[in-house]
């Protein structure tokens, strides 16, 4: 079994007191490079778990993560904030922009820290918020926040971007638009792209879906021709 | 109904203990600082109350210009509200120890029990025993002074030259038998004398038996009933006043009479007998040490003020987070129908119940540390047996309440715009405070050359007014503290740098045999020179004198050098801050700066001057200097010659030596001592050494401003952080997912407290110089000038430690920062 990504009898448990909660137990797949993969499931089921065990938010009980030949699944403290600092962007339900900081500003707060950073301007041009580049986040829409919160994650050029329920607080026309500017990047820049939702209509705009239930993977349906998220009506 | 909100409060408490500390802390240290400073006041008081008590301190002292006679005791002994009475003499002696020539007040002991009512003024033994006959004496133990004279010594009194002249000895030698302490001399100064330098240098004790005398010289009178208010009350003054004013009509009546007795013995008489009948309030001692205890009075005014600002900020931060981070559970308590007043009081409770343990807490350690290390600082100055604690209930609730006062309006000012809006607002998040340029951005040439991390920590610091307020009002305040403690020693050792390095250049002083003709002290002076140890002398005419200006009256020493040429190079006399040598050879007279700001008179005045010949003049001034101990007048002969049409006779030499090595002094002052024409001489290095050793005991006042400071520092920067972490703590979080590492993480948040603490710490040495500067003139004895200078190492010190426990805090925050949860921090909205 070979992949971009590659998650390989992967558990997870947490400690709660004294009794022990087993979020994933057991989960495989692959991911490719610039695939759109979505992760579905209702909510328990263990989708933020593989999202944070990805994204080098916490590390698993048992099993092996690779991420582009690298295993992640032994990575120390510091190495995983290495990894966050290069390989992922993140793309959060309340975007979790700092109030503090203009819109370029928390674009930069990424780029600070990057290699091999994106031009902060295209960025922004990209998600449309030239106009808005000098306004706080409390100034902006819900919609307008999280293309920021998106373009943040893309700035730093990374090699995967995670989205959990990133239109989970929009409304429905501007959930939409923050999906095609995700699936858009995904195609354009070959970057890949894993959502979580639990808007089942949404999974077909994956080339890939993963399926979960109680901390188990269900199924995976691979999506031949994927639906441009415009065409999707829910 | 209150009772699920008060467990709810409670568990709070519990939850939240962080907070609840910050408020405890706070309120802990600012009532201990209130309570403790002025507890102090009345401590003191009590102490040197309770000493005089037991040792039967004189209520009234009378004094006769005739003296009195055994009818004359009679009848004070009737007057009603006496009890005891003890008719004694004293006198001032000269005497010589190690070549110096000291003013010794000697007073006579009754060889009487303790229990006898009569035995007034009753001494402390220290060591050895007490006198028993003729011949024995005790003297005074002082640890401020060491003296050379030891149990089993003799000494040998001048009784040529005494104080009131009529007053005789049996005997001329005495052999010192034992150390006291007496409540009659608590301080270091012991007031003046007609005889010798000027001032009583020390007293002994003798049997009341060895005086030979025609009558009693004072009278010492215990009041009855006096002892149980403390003496420095008013109460005290309304027992002893009626029997003073029955006293004084006695003394005109028995004035009568004994002037007609006298009369009819020798004819007519030198002067009228008049009595003096003197209470407390004319005792130097207790006046002394009384106005020391007020003083102390106008450093508990000044601290608290403080204290309970940076209180007041630190419980606004603390209770305005906590309500913010209660909305939910505000507007669930107004849709459940609760009034804005009941949900407030869960607040209040909080902050009031904080205060309350805080304040109990501060209070009792507060009121037992302070007064204990103010009077052991006062100690150095007055010989007092031992601090007398008292508990001052009234003091204790007082500040408390005032305390739980500024705390509960603290929240209301935190929680009353939550109270006024409705349950819906209130259940949906607060939209985070927008971000704002600061004014800093509109000066694009400074901006540009920011780094972006520090544009962002520059408007974190502009963002949170309260909090900016707070950490640095708190900040200034710790190193203001340092500054004060560490100048406190700067100033005060400089004392005696400057007195005996800089401004008094002389290594010895030498009086001349007294009567000598001019002459033969010149021919002294020649003898002197030609020592090789001696390289340089100047004589000059000493004098004690009297200062009148406006009401104030005060004992001078007059100096007036017999040549001006070299004169500076003995005393270099300097307005302070200045490197000119102030020019003698101007008209009018010089004032030591003390001396001046005493008498409230300035360059140009004029102030009348009494020669100690009785002569009074009226002299202008025409400089002040820097001078640190003593009240000095200088001037130059013309100008006495003219003010007091009188020459000037010489009195002392001044000498520098060229060693100052002891064993130089100790062979040189044999041999001058062996010349009849000087009479005494005395060495300042000696002097010098003293004065540093009394500085050692200051450290600890020291040690305890550095704590009370870094007590300041840890609570203002520890709520501050912890305010700080819980508010941002989904934008620290976000900043760990983007990858910030630990230490970035850290600076991230740290860079504005180091900042913050750094502008705090500035403003504080600000603060630190006025109150350094307040301290040192309430500290100020009476004819001591402290300096005001602060070494540039104290400042470096007060900056230097209060970014130490800035430095410390912010590795507790590195700690707290690393366990912040990335995931659970960004799930939920606030």
């Amino acid at each position: 079994m070979s992949g971009y990504i590659q998650f390989m009898d992967v558990k997870k448990c947490y400690e709660m007191g004294e009794v022990t909660i087993e979020a994933l137990s057991g989960v495989n797949f692959t991911i490719e490079k610039g695939e759109f993969v979505v992760i579905a499931g209702a909510s328990g089921a263990g989708k933020s778990t593989v999202l944070n065990l990805l994204g080098g938010m916490d590390s698993p009980t048992s099993g092996t993560i690779f991420v582009d030949g690298n295993k992640v699944s032994d990575y120390s403290k510091k190495e995983l904030t290495s990894y966050r600092r290069y390989d992922i962007g993140f793309v959060f339900q309340f975007y979790n922009l700092v109030a503090n900081l203009t819109v370029k500003e928390n674009v930069e707060l990424a780029t600070q820290i990057s290699k091999d950073p994106l031009s902060i301007e295209e960025i922004i041009e990209a998600v449309g918020l030239s106009h808005r580049v000098n306004n706080f986040p409390a100034q902006l829409s819900g919609g307008e926040q999280q293309r920021v919160a998106i373009a943040r994650a893309i700035a730093k050029n990374p090699k995967l971007l995670l989205c959990d329920e990133p239109t989970g607080a929009l409304d429905y026309e501007t959930g939409k638009a923050v999906l095609k500017l995700l699936q858009d990047t995904c195609r354009t820049r070959g970057i890949s792209v894993i959502v979580i939702t639990h808007n089942l209509a949404l999974t077909q705009m994956g080339d890939k879906v993963i399926y979960m239930r109680n901390g188990k993977l269900e199924r995976i349906v691979h999506n031949e021709h994927p639906i441009p998220v415009e065409r999707i009506e829910w | 109904m209150v009772s699920p909100f008060f467990k709810h409060a409670l568990r709070e408490m519990k939850a939240t203990f962080g907070k609840f500390f910050s408020i405890f802390s706070i309120v802990a240290i600012g009532v201990a600082f209130f309570s403790g400073v002025k507890a102090a006041v009345p401590v003191m008081e009590h102490s040197a109350d309770v000493y005089y008590d037991d040792y039967h301190l004189m209520d009234l002292r009378l004094l006769s210009t005739l003296g009195f006679d055994q009818d004359d005791i009679q009848a004070i002994r009737e007057v009603t509200g006496v009890e005891g009475v003890f008719a004694t003499h004293s006198m001032d002696v000269l005497t010589t120890v190690d070549n110096e020539q000291l003013v010794l007040k000697v007073h006579g002991l009754p060889i009487a029990s303790n229990d006898d009512k009569d035995y007034v003024n009753q001494v402390r033994l220290i060591d050895g025993r007490l006198p028993e006959q003729s011949g024995e004496c005790v003297i005074e133990e002082n640890k401020l002074r060491a003296s050379k004279l030891r149990i089993g010594d003799t000494i040998t009194l001048d009784t040529g030259s005494t104080s009131p002249e009529h007053t005789s000895l049996k005997t001329k030698e005495y052999t010192i038998v034992g150390t006291i302490q007496t409540p009659y001399y608590l301080s270091y100064e012991k007031g003046s004398s007609a005889i010798g330098s000027g001032k009583v240098d020390h007293y002994m004790m003798i049997p009341q038996s060895d005086f030979i005398a025609p009558s009693y010289s004072e009278v010492f009178v215990t009041v009855a009933g006096a002892k149980v208010p403390n003496s420095y009350d008013d109460a005290y003054f309304g027992i002893v006043d009626p029997v003073k004013e029955d006293l004084e009509t006695l003394g005109e009546v028995r004035s009568q009479i004994r002037q007609e007795k006298l009369e009819n013995l020798v004819g007519t008489l030198p002067q009228e007998s008049k009595w003096y009948v003197l209470n407390r309030k004319s005792h130097y001692s207790y006046m002394d040490y009384g106005s020391a205890a007020q003083r102390m009075e106008a450093i508990s005014r000044v601290f608290p003020v403080f204290f309970f600002l940076v209180a007041a900020l630190v419980c606004l931060t603390t209770m305005t987070r906590m309500v913010d981070e209660q909305r939910l559970f505000i507007g669930t308590m107004k849709a459940l129908g609760y009034s804005g007043f009941k949900i407030a009081m869960k607040f209040i409770m909080y902050a009031a119940i904080a205060s309350i343990a805080g304040g109990i807490v501060g209070s009792l350690l507060g009121m037992w540390i302070f007064p204990v290390i103010i009077f052991h600082a006062w100690a150095i100055l007055y010989q007092i047996p031992s601090v007398q604690l008292q508990f001052q209930p009234m003091l204790a609730f007082s500040t408390i309440a005032i305390a739980v006062c500024i705390t509960t309006l603290s929240t209301i000012g935190a929680c009353y715009k939550e109270l006024l809006s409705t349950p819906s607002m209130l259940m949906r998040p607060k939209a985070p405070k927008a971000g704002k340029k600061i004014l800093m951005e509109r000066i694009p040439y400074v901006w540009s050359h920011f780094s972006f991390l520090q544009k962002v920590t520059a408007r974190n610091i502009f963002r949170y007014k309260k909090r900016f307020l707070m950490t640095v009002i708190g900040i200034s305040g710790c190193s203001a503290l340092l500054l004060a403690g560490f100048g406190i020693r700067d100033s005060i050792s400089q004392v005696a740098t400057k007195q005996y390095g800089e401004i008094l250049k002389y290594d010895m002083s030498m009086q001349y045999t007294p009567n000598l003709i001019e002459q033969d002290k010149e021919s002294a002076l020649q003898r002197l020179l030609a020592y090789s140890e001696i390289s340089q002398a100047i004589s000059v005419m000493q004098q004690n004198g009297t200062i009148y200006a406006k009401d104030e009256e005060v004992a001078v020493s007059i100096t007036i050098p017999s040549s001006l040429s070299s004169f500076s190079e003995f005393v270099s006399l300097k307005k302070r801050g200045s490197n000119e040598i102030l020019d003698l050879n101007q008209q009018g007279i010089f004032l030591s700066e003390k001396l001046a700001r005493d008498m409230n008179v300035s360059v140009g005045d004029s102030v009348v001057l009494d020669n100690g010949n009785g002569k009074k003049q009226e002299a202008l001034i025409s400089g002040i200097f820097e001078f640190y101990i003593g009240h000095m007048v200088y001037m130059n002969s013309e100008t006495y010659t003219s003010l007091f049409q009188e020459d000037i006779a010489i009195t002392n030499v001044y000498a520098k030596l060229s060693s100052i090595q002891e064993n130089t002094q100790q062979v040189l002052g044999g041999k001058i001592m062996a010349d009849d024409a000087i009479s005494s001489l005395s060495f300042y290095t000696d002097v010098a050494k003293g004065f540093q050793d009394t500085i050692a005991s200051l450290d600890m006042i020291v040690v305890v401003l550095i704590i009370s400071a870094g007590l300041l520092a840890f609570v203002v920067l520890y709520n501050l952080t912890n305010v700080n972490i819980s508010e941002r703590i989904r934008e620290i979080a976000t900043i760990k997912v983007l990858g910030f590492y630990d230490p970035e993480v850290s600076a991230y948040v740290s860079r504005e407290n180091i900042i913050l603490t750094f502008i705090g710490a500035l403003i504080g040495l600000g603060l630190g110089i006025a109150l350094h500067r307040f301290i040192m003139t309430i500290a100020e004895l009476d004819a001591v000038m402290f300096g005001r200078n602060i070494e540039p190492l104290s400042y470096l010190l007060a900056i230097s430690i209060t970014m130490v426990f800035a430095i410390l805090v912010n590795i507790v925050v590195f700690r707290k920062l690393k366990k912040i949860p990335m995931v659970e921090s960004l799930k939920s909205v606030e």
